[in-house]
Formats: structure tokens, C-alpha cells, sequence
């Protein structure tokens, strides 16, 4: 029993998704003001769950809770007005609006605070600013990465989820897009970060989930996830050694 | 010149009828065959407005347009919104809108009857206008300045406003526009609704030009409008502009050549060499051939 | 008599009409929505009323030319725009219609808008039912084979019947010209029946009368097309008989039943007959036998192979086996300024089972498409089976022997899991239609010993029991594995495996590596792309990894599996 109610919350989530059954009875809380990792090979549903959290796709049973509200009817547009925003994998920016447009939309919800946000935002990534009348498929990988989460920052969100950002990204750029969730995430703003890149993600956070076909097989204070073997096996099958010689 | 000046008069109201077929096409991936209906019936009810109900030339028109914006919310909601879902939403949504269009002709057939119509004297202003070797009527004029100035305001709109850029997010990427908080469903309906405004003001206008109202008019420019897009670029507002002119002069200089009777066949002759030589249009950006 | 002398028009229309709806269900089930039936039909129309008034040319001459115009019509509009996506073959057929009236409206000979008259009434009931029955003959017998199931599977997936082997160029302009020749044969009937046409007559309206027609009668079953006719040209004369004169109530009613057909009841008339259990299903043929209690486990070495190793009769004359039956090199795929793909190079090996990984995005995918034909590279090049396979479509590389499954399951759902694995097959099968059109018994003895040679294979992955569902009944697993056994049916030397794992729990996942351990025992060798790097591991004699698409290692299962590259690709730094 946990004395103050998680900011989010998913509740015995069951999502059918294409056919298949690809979240089966998942729960999991995010506390507010931390940093919770959802980790687990590919194919292992992570970002259905994302979508689900989102109101992308409706899920069989289960609830989602932001703040105690049980949002789970709500359509996607209520979610992100109310604080629930998301970084999509493959950051999908809008490749032939130019990087201020799409910052702009992110501000959907918030167009009172759209010119201070936008100066915030081309604060913290000078290369936005440098950009911005530029369209938005010019950019490189990374800086689509930045330009994906400077545009979710514009919606002032409660709870910001993160679906694979370090996605192909050469580790030089995952560093820096590490180093700007944990900013983020040092001035309050609550993070769900689904992962692919295990040992980033569990180095990075609090608490995390370990998700393998549908379910949640683990779960922990991150440090103690990033020691366990039993995590590699998640990932790699079992009397997998990754010890080198 | 004055072929030019009739070819861009004629052309102008082409590309406002088109316009509504490209704005939803390029937004929407839909092609709705519903929009004829509206253009004829954005005519008929122009035209009640002034005879039945007394209405000033002006309050008419703008009527007319309301109008046309309710047909759109008509057409979203019941032949393309139950579809949605469905894996054949696009094949079914062109039976659908073609199943509504026949519905709405016959509604007109019913209610104004299968003859055709005309303005009373006096409803628009006389006069010529000349100016470099061309003239045209004030009315023409007038007409030419209105659907330039909704078309250049729609264009506008796209570009430059909030709508607009929400608009072009979901013509892109629905998914993301969802994720970024646009309530997509919202989007959807202006656009019909904004596309179906101007497909009644191109009726209205064409009706004033012509001061020729039958219920057969829609199906006479549905297939032009489709020429339009095709030269054009299907999704290219600007694309839907060229189109119209191009038509327009072309088929003002055809008859001038071969007689009035092949003028509906410039628009077919120009769909076809579009499609075979340069499938994407003028300006056009979409996918055309199969994978 | 009586009774027909009176409504002799009437039925003579059914039939009419009937015909020009066979005529949009023939490329309805081909998946396109083309309306220019209409215009096929004036074509032949005033083709043939001119030769009867003009050359005075008997009337089975004059029907045999029609429909040739029309046939011909069809094939040479259908060779440059078959091409077109959806939505723009509609709009390219609709304007070819247009421009048919505009020139039937301007030529002298042709009556111009006061058309031809009076053309000799020379139709009787019996003939246009006669057409009639040729017509739904002709579906009716088509079904069933090679070529009926080819068009039902493009019309439900076209990438993926052309990754079966289907060429699915060839087979839409097939069904276009068969339009093209039945509308032309009610071209024929309708002026030699009316007397009187003019070019308003096979306009737009008439365009849409045939889809109408189609729609409603539904696509489901051979029998639609005259229930749609019969349906809607009854519809106006029963509003007649009930003293109903309102000219706009028949297409009020008419619009108001295609919306409410389209939205409602997509199957239209037959699909409602099928679904009250008026109609079967056609089955190619019940499989003569027994079924055996499924197993979901095969054994490998057991009696029946699951690949019939067994006589082949088009196996396209390779005999000699080569060592290396995929080779790439310096492989590069640009998608606008991403690179996929860069400088891959890599070779497949006769009996190995080759496992790709690699993280997301890595390039897996791009790379087994450019293997397997969907996807053209953008340098380099990509051998298969010694056959360089630049500018061939899915369905060339397919004939070499190469078979596979995709990552997002794409069956053919309209179809049951016996058809899908016949179509699966069809590299390997004979065409039979023309054969079946006139009862030959050899070629339904083919189509039968087909469904039997699949039935084996479903089999094997344990589905033989559910071979009469729609495939899109089966559960997630099970689809999966219809999507192996079709491309099973089609004898691959190579069979591709895109992430056929995904979604399937340790049980599951340890069943399908059994599965694929089998297949290759028999002399197929295997392309696993995978992300359960257990499965990869346990099944694969050799591993390649894919990062930010170049090839980071290639080797042992074990050895791949200690390299640090691969580690710190999917796990992050190595996790000391």
C-alpha cells in the first residue's frame, strides 16, 4: 500500500493488438516525480502498452489512472490535454512541416503558453533554434529525437512516456538524448521510458519493469535490476553468458 | 485575349470545385464523389434562397456556402465515418459517397423538379468591364474576384493558421497528430465541411455565370473536377488551382479550334496523358502506382 | 406464357443487366474498382448495330464481334492503367467512359446524340438467358482453380499473392478483359433488343447501374451478379405496378440501398445467402484423406515429409543444386536520404539455417525483401539461385524456388486455410481453368490432388482439422503457422521466415524452432529473422547480425553470441 497515489498507473492491462494477445494482465505504477523504466526484448509488447496508456488503441480490460483519474475512456486528445504526452518510437516528426510547425503542434493544448514554451525549448537545443524554419525531414536522427521531445515538452506535460528513443541512434547521440531525459526529469516532470537498450535505461532509473511476451516477469529499484542475470535471460535465453572470455 | 480572359474565368471556377476534392483527398486519403451533389445543390438553394425567400444576390451566396458546410458534415457522418475502420475503407467510402450522391440528386429531382432553372432578371448587376483588350461582365468579374479570394483564403488557411497546420498533420501522420493531442475526428469534419463550403460556392458561382441550373450539373463537372486534380496533383491545393487554369484556357482555345462539341473531351484528353506520362500531376507529391 | 409474353421486357432486361453485372464482377474480384464497363459495352453496341444495319451481317457474327471490341477495348486501355492505385484506376476508367460518349455524341456514323434506329429486334428470352447462363458458367467453373484462387488471393493481399507467385499483372488484366468482353456481349444484347440507342445511354449512370448491380448482388458467391440485376431492375417495375410514378423515387431507392448494402451488409445479396446457409462454400475438394488427429508437433524423420521432396513437375529446370543459393554483395537500399542498407554482403548456403537479429530498425526486414523481390535495392547486387534478380517482380523470384512468410501476417482472409496453402502451391501447379471450363476430368483430378498435396502440408503444422475456416478465424499462433504452410505448398528450396516467432510464448516459440528444425531436414534451407535471440540460437546453424544495416557478424551461433558488438547492440554497454 503506497501512501500517495502514483501520477499513472496501469491496472490488469489487456491489450489484443493485430491478432495477437500482446499484453496480458499488465500493472505497473509510476510515482510521481521519478523515473520508471519498462524494458524488454522486442516483440515483448512494450509499446502497445504505450499505445494503450496513450488511447491509441482500446484495450480488453484494465484500467489506466492519471492521478487517480481513471482515464481509460477517455480519447487520446483528453489524455495529452491533460498532461499524458508521448514521444513515439521512430519519433515520427512531421517530415514536411518545418521544425517551428511542429513545435507548434505540440503546443495543441496549450497555445497560451506557446511563445514562452518555444523559447524554452530553443534554450535547451540551440541546434532547434538554429533550424527552425528548416523542414523537419532535413534534420538528422538525432536531432529528430530532440525536435520529437522538445515538441512533447511544448504540451507542459505530467507525465511524459518515452517510447525507444535511443532507437537507431549511434551511441554518441544516446548519450546525449539520456542527458536530456534525466534534465527533464530533475525539474519534476514525471518519465515512462520504454527501452530496448537495457543497461541506459536501468542506469537512468529508479524503478523499473521488466516485460517479456506480454507480462511483467520483474520488477525493481533499477539498481538491483541492473545487477540481476535473470534480466539478460529476458533478453537473450537462458546459459547465456555475456561475460567476456 | 479574351480567350485568356474567358479561359481564366471558366478555369477559376474549375479550381473551386476541385479545391474541395483535393482538400479532402490530400487530408484525408479519400476521394469523395459526393461533392458533385453538393456543387449542384449549392446552385439549387442559392437559387431558392433568392426566389422563395426574397433574399438579397449577397446573403444568397453566403447561404448557399452555409449550406454546402452542413452537406459536408452530412456526407463525413454517413458515408465515410461508419467506414473507418473497416479494412476496405477507401473502396467503400467511393461506393458510399457514390450511394449518397445518388441520394441527394434524387432529393433534388424531388424537390425542385427535373426542369431546369434559371435567375429572375434583374438579380445581378449589368455593365462590362474592359481592360487590355478583353471584357467582361461585372458579374464575371465579380465571380472571377470571389473564387480567387476563397481559394487564395483557403490556401491561406492551410499554410498558415493553427487549423491548418493540425490539417496537415493528420494528412501526414494521423497517429502522430493523435499522439500530439489533435482530436483528429474534429479535423476530419471541418475539412468536410470546408470542402463541401467550397464545392457550394463553386455551384453557386457557376450558376451566376451561366444562369443555368439543372440537376444534371453535377455530374457534368464531377468528371472535370477529377481532370483538375489529376493535372493537378491529387492533394496539391496550389496543384488544384494550376489544374483549373489549365483546363480552362484549354478549353476555351479548343472550341475556338474544334468546335464546341469535343470541349468536354480536352479535360479527358489531358486526364489521361497526366496519368500515363506523369501520374503524381503538376504539383503533386502522393503515391500513384501500386507497390 | 402469358405471363412471359407480358413481362417479356422486363426479363429480357434481367438478363440484360445481368450480364453487364457479371461484367463489374469480374474485375470486382480482382480487387479493382474499374467503371468503365458501361463504355465496353457502347463500344460493342454501336459496333454491332452498325454491321447488322449497314453490312447486314447475320446475328451470332455481329454477338462474336461485339464482344471482341469490347475484349479488345479492354486490353489495350487495361495494359497502360492497370498500373493505377485504387482510387485513380477509378477515376482513369471513369474518363475513358466519358470520352467513349463524347465521341459517340460528335461522329456522324454514329448517329450523334439522336442515335442509331431502328435497329432489327432479334433478341429473344432464350438468348439472353442464354448469354446469362454463359456468363455465371463461367465464374461458376472459375472458382475453383489455379486461376480462381490467384484472383481471390490479389484481391485480398495483392504483395503477398505475389510473393506466392501469382502474377498478379497478368491475372488483373485477365479479369479486365473478361470485363470487357461481358460487357460488350450486353452492348450487343441491349441494342439488338431496345432497337434505339444513343450514346446518354451508356453514360456515367450506366457506369454506376453496374456497380450497383454488383454490389448488391454481392461478390460472395457466382450467383450475385443476377440476384443484383434481377433485384434492381425488378425494383422499378414493382414501383410501377404499385401506381408509384415519382421519377426521382427510383434513385432515391437505389441510393438508399447501395449506402445501405455498402455500410450494412458488405457481402451484398449472397454473402446474406451464405451467411442464412443458402449457399456453400465452393471447396476446391474435400481431401480424400482422412483427417489426421493433429498433432502440433511434427516429427521430424516421420513418413510424411512436410516439403514434398517428391517429384516436382514444373520445378523450373534447375537440376543442378548450387552450394550458395542467395549471394549479395556491396547491397545498398536508400529510402530519400535514410540508408537502410549499406554494403551488404553476404551469402546463404544450400541446408544451413540462417539467423538475422539484429535491433530494431536495423534493417532485417529491408534486407529479406530485397532477397525476396518486394523491393529493389538501390546498389549492389542480389543473386538468388544463381538468377541475378534486378528489375524482377516478387513473383519471377518466387518461381526460382523462393518462399516466405511476413512480419505482419498477411493471409489471405477472405479465403479458408485450404485455399490459402492451394495458393501457396502455385508455383508448383498447372493452370486448369481452361480445362475445367469444359468438365475435362484430368483437371479436376489436378485441382483435387493440389487441395491434397496442401492438405498434407496443414498437416503437418497441425491446422488439417480447421482446413474449411476462413482464415481469418484462426487464432494468432495458428496463423502464423498457415502463413508457413502456405509457402511450404510451393516447394522452396529457400524459405524465408520473417519473425514468425513474434507474439508466441517459450512454448510456442520452442514448437515453431522444432517446426523449422524439420523443414530443413528435408533439404530446405532456412532465412530466420528473428528477435528471440534464444529461439535463433537454438534453431540456426549460422547467425548473421544487423546493425544500422551493415553486417556487424556472421558465424557461429556461439560465437555471435560472446561478440561484444552484438552485445552492446541489444543490451546497451556490456553489462560488466
Amino acid at each position: 500500500m503506497t501512501a500517495e497515489t502514483p501520477l499513472l498507473e496501469v491496472d490488469g492491462l489487456h491489450v489484443a493488438y493485430g491478432g495477437i494477445e500482446a499484453v496480458r494482465g499488465l500493472s505497473l505504477r509510476v510515482l510521481r516525480g521519478s523515473l520508471v523504466t519498462l524494458i524488454g526484448a522486442n516483440g515483448a509488447g512494450k509499446s502497445t502498452t504505450l499505445a494503450a496508456i496513450s488511447g491509441l488503441v482500446r484495450p480488453r480490460a484494465g484500467r489506466v489512472l492519471l492521478d487517480g483519474e481513471d482515464v481509460t475512456r477517455w480519447r487520446s486528445t483528453r489524455r495529452v490535454a491533460a498532461g499524458l504526452v508521448q514521444v513515439p518510437e521512430g519519433r515520427e516528426v512531421l517530415a514536411t512541416m518545418t521544425v517551428e510547425e511542429n513545435l507548434s503542434l505540440g503546443a495543441w493544448h496549450q497555445r497560451a503558453h506557446l511563445a514562452s514554451g518555444l523559447e524554452e525549448v530553443f534554450a535547451r537545443f540551440p541546434v532547434l533554434a538554429e533550424r527552425r524554419r528548416l523542414s523537419a525531414g532535413s534534420l538528422s536522427g538525432g536531432e529528430q529525437q530532440m525536435l520529437a521531445i522538445a515538441r512533447a515538452l511544448l504540451a507542459r506535460p505530467r507525465v511524459l512516456l518515452l517510447d525507444e528513443p535511443s532507437m537507431g541512434l549511434a551511441p554518441l547521440l544516446v548519450d546525449e538524448v539520456f542527458k536530456v531525459i534525466e534534465t527533464i526529469r530533475a525539474e519534476g516532470t514525471t518519465v515512462l521510458l520504454v527501452e530496448q537498450n537495457a543497461h541506459r535505461a536501468l542506469s537512468a532509473a529508479d524503478h523499473g519493469y521488466v516485460m517479456e511476451t506480454g507480462e511483467i516477469v520483474l520488477e525493481g529499484p533499477a539498481a538491483e535490476l541492473l545487477a540481476n542475470t535473470r534480466v539478460i535471460e529476458a533478453y537473450l535465453g537462458e546459459g547465456f553468458d555475456p561475460r567476456p572470455e | 485575349m479574351q480567350q485568356v480572359a474567358n479561359g481564366v474565368f471558366l478555369g477559376s471556377i474549375y479550381a473551386l470545385f476541385a479545391m474541395g476534392y483535393t482538400l479532402v483527398f490530400g487530408v484525408l486519403d479519400l476521394l469523395n464523389l459526393a461533392h458533385s451533389a453538393v456543387f449542384m445543390l449549392g446552385a439549387f438553394i442559392g437559387l431558392q434562397l433568392v426566389v422563395a425567400a426574397g433574399w438579397p444576390l449577397w446573403a444568397a451566396v453566403l447561404g448557399a456556402i452555409a449550406a454546402g458546410g452542413l452537406l459536408g458534415v452530412l456526407i463525413d457522418r454517413v458515408a465515410f465515418a461508419p467506414l473507418r475502420r473497416r479494412a476496405d475503407a477507401h473502396f467503400a467510402g467511393l461506393i458510399s459517397s457514390i450511394a449518397l450522391a445518388i441520394i441527394l440528386g434524387a432529393v433534388a429531382l424531388g424537390v425542385f423538379g427535373p426542369n431546369s432553372r434559371r435567375f429572375p432578371q434583374g438579380t445581378f448587376p449589368g455593365g462590362r468591364v474592359e481592360f487590355a483588350g478583353a471584357s467582361l461582365s461585372v458579374l464575371q468579374l465579380v465571380i472571377l474576384v470571389l473564387s480567387v479570394a476563397l481559394m487564395l483564403g483557403l490556401d491561406w488557411l492551410v499554410r498558415s493558421s493553427r487549423l491548418g497546420r493540425a490539417m496537415r498533420a493528420v494528412a501526414e501522420n494521423p497517429r502522430a497528430a493523435r499522439l500530439l493531442g489533435v482530436d483528429v475526428e474534429r479535423v476530419t469534419l471541418i475539412t468536410f465541411a470546408l470542402s463541401s463550403a467550397l464545392g457550394a460556392a463553386a455551384g453557386t458561382m457557376f450558376a451566376l455565370a451561366f444562369n443555368l441550373i439543372r440537376i444534371e450539373m453535377g455530374l457534368a463537372i464531377e468528371l472535370k473536377g477529377l481532370a483538375v486534380i489529376i493535372v493537378g496533383g491529387m492533394g496539391s491545393l496550389p496543384g488544384a488551382m494550376l489544374g483549373g487554369l489549365v483546363l480552362g484556357l484549354a478549353e476555351v482555345f479548343s472550341i475556338a479550334r474544334i468546335g464546341s462539341g469535343w470541349r468536354d473531351a480536352v479535360a479527358f484528353g489531358l486526364l489521361f496523358a497526366i496519368l500515363l506520362l506523369r501520374p503524381q500531376g503538376l504539383l503533386g507529391r502522393k503515391a500513384v502506382r501500386e507497390v | 406464357m402469358g405471363f412471359l409474353r407480358t413481362y417479356n421486357a422486363v426479363i429480357v432486361l434481367i438478363a440484360i443487366n445481368g450480364v453487364l453485372a457479371y461484367s463489374m464482377y469480374a474485375v470486382l474480384i480482382a480487387g479493382q474498382l474499374s467503371l468503365a464497363q458501361a463504355a465496353f459495352a457502347s463500344i460493342a453496341a454501336y459496333t454491332s448495330a452498325l454491321l447488322t444495319i449497314e453490312a447486314g451481317l447475320p446475328f451470332p457474327v455481329v454477338v462474336v464481334i461485339g464482344v471482341s471490341a469490347g475484349a479488345v477495348t479492354a486490353l489495350v486501355l487495361g495494359l497502360p492503367i492497370l498500373r493505377l492505385r485504387g482510387v485513380f484506376l477509378a477515376i482513369a476508367t471513369l474518363g475513358f467512359g466519358e470520352m467513349v460518349r463524347i465521341v459517340a455524341l460528335n461522329l456522324e456514323v454514329t448517329g450523334g446524340a439522336q442515335g442509331l434506329r431502328p435497329i432489327p429486334k432479334v433478341v429473344t428470352i432464350w438468348q439472353a438467358y442464354l448469354a446469362l447462363a454463359l456468363c455465371a458458367w463461367f465464374f461458376w467453373r472459375l472458382r475453383p482453380t489455379r486461376l480462381g484462387l490467384g484472383l481471390a488471393a490479389l484481391r485480398a493481399d495483392e504483395v503477398a499473392a505475389r510473393a506466392m507467385g501469382v502474377d498478379t499483372v497478368r491475372y488483373k488484366l485477365f479479369a479486365f478483359t473478361v470485363s470487357g468482353a461481358m460487357a460488350g456481349l450486353s452492348g450487343v444484347l441491349f441494342s439488338h433488343f431496345t432497337r434505339f440507342i444513343a450514346p446518354g445511354q451508356f453514360g456515367f449512370e450506366r457506369a454506376v447501374d453496374a456497380l450497383l448491380y454488383a454490389v448488391v448482388g454481392g461478390t460472395a458467391h457466382w450467383v450475385g451478379p443476377f440476384l443484383g440485376a434481377g433485384f434492381l431492375t425488378f425494383l422499378p417495375e414493382l414501383q410501377r405496378q404499385l401506381g408509384i410514378e415519382a421519377g426521382w423515387l427510383r434513385p432515391f431507392l437505389n441510393g438508399l440501398i447501395l449506402l445501405g448494402v455498402i455500410l450494412f451488409v458488405p457481402a451484398g445479396l449472397s454473402g446474406l445467402g451464405r451467411r442464412l446457409g443458402l449457399a456453400r462454400r465452393p471447396r476446391p475438394a474435400a481431401s480424400a484423406a482422412p483427417a489426421r488427429a493433429a498433432t502440433p508437433t511434427p516429427t521430424p524423420g516421420s513418413v510424411e515429409s512436410v516439403t514434398e521432396a517428391v517429384t516436382q513437375p514444373t520445378d523450373p529446370g534447375v537440376d543442378r543444386r548450387p552450394d550458395t543459393l542467395v549471394r549479395l554483395v556491396g547491397v545498398e537500399k536508400d529510402y530519400g536520404g535514410v540508408r537502410a542498407l549499406a554494403e551488404v554482403g553476404l551469402d546463404i548456403r544450400a541446408g544451413e539455417i540462417l539467423g538475422l537479429i539484429g535491433p530494431n530498425g536495423a534493417g532485417k526486414t529491408t534486407l529479406v525483401n530485397a532477397i525476396t523481390g518486394l523491393t529493389p535495392v538501390t546498389g549492389g547486387s542480389v543473386e538468388v539461385l544463381g538468377t541475378p534478380i534486378r528489375g524482377l517482380p516478387a513473383n519471377r523470384v518466387n518461381a526460382l524456388g523462393v518462399g516466405r512468410t511476413f512480419q505482419q501476417v498477411k493471409l489471405f482472409d477472405d479465403l479458408t486455410v485450404r485455399e490459402n496453402a492451394i495458393v501457396g502451391g502455385h508455383r508448383v501447379t498447372r493452370p486448369t481453368f481452361l480445362r475445367r471450363l469444359v468438365f475435362l476430368p484430368a483437371a479436376a483430378r489436378d485441382d483435387r490432388d493440389n487441395a491434397a498435396r496442401a492438405d498434407r502440408v496443414l498437416a503437418r503444422v497441425g491446422l488439417l482439422d480447421r482446413a474449411d475456416a476462413p482464415a481469418s478465424s484462426l487464432a494468432y499462433g495458428d496463423r502464423r503457422r498457415l502463413e508457413i504452410a502456405r509457402a511450404l505448398c510451393g516447394q522452396p528450396r529457400l524459405l524465408v521466415l520473417d519473425e514468425p516467432a513474434a507474439g508466441m510464448n517459450h512454448v510456442e516459440a520452442q514448437r515453431l524452432g522444432a517446426l523449422v528444425g524439420a523443414i530443413a531436414a528435408e533439404g530446405v534451407t532456412v532465412l530466420l529473422i528473428e528477435h528471440n535471440v534464444r529461439l535463433v540460437m537454438s534453431v540456426c546453424t549460422r547467425v548473421v547480425v544487423l546493425d544500422f544495416g551493415r553486417v556487424i557478424a556472421d558465424g557461429d551461433p556461439d560465437e555471435v553470441a560472446r561478440h561484444p558488438e552484438v552485445l552492446r547492440a541489444y543490451l546497451g554497454q556490456a553489462a560488466t
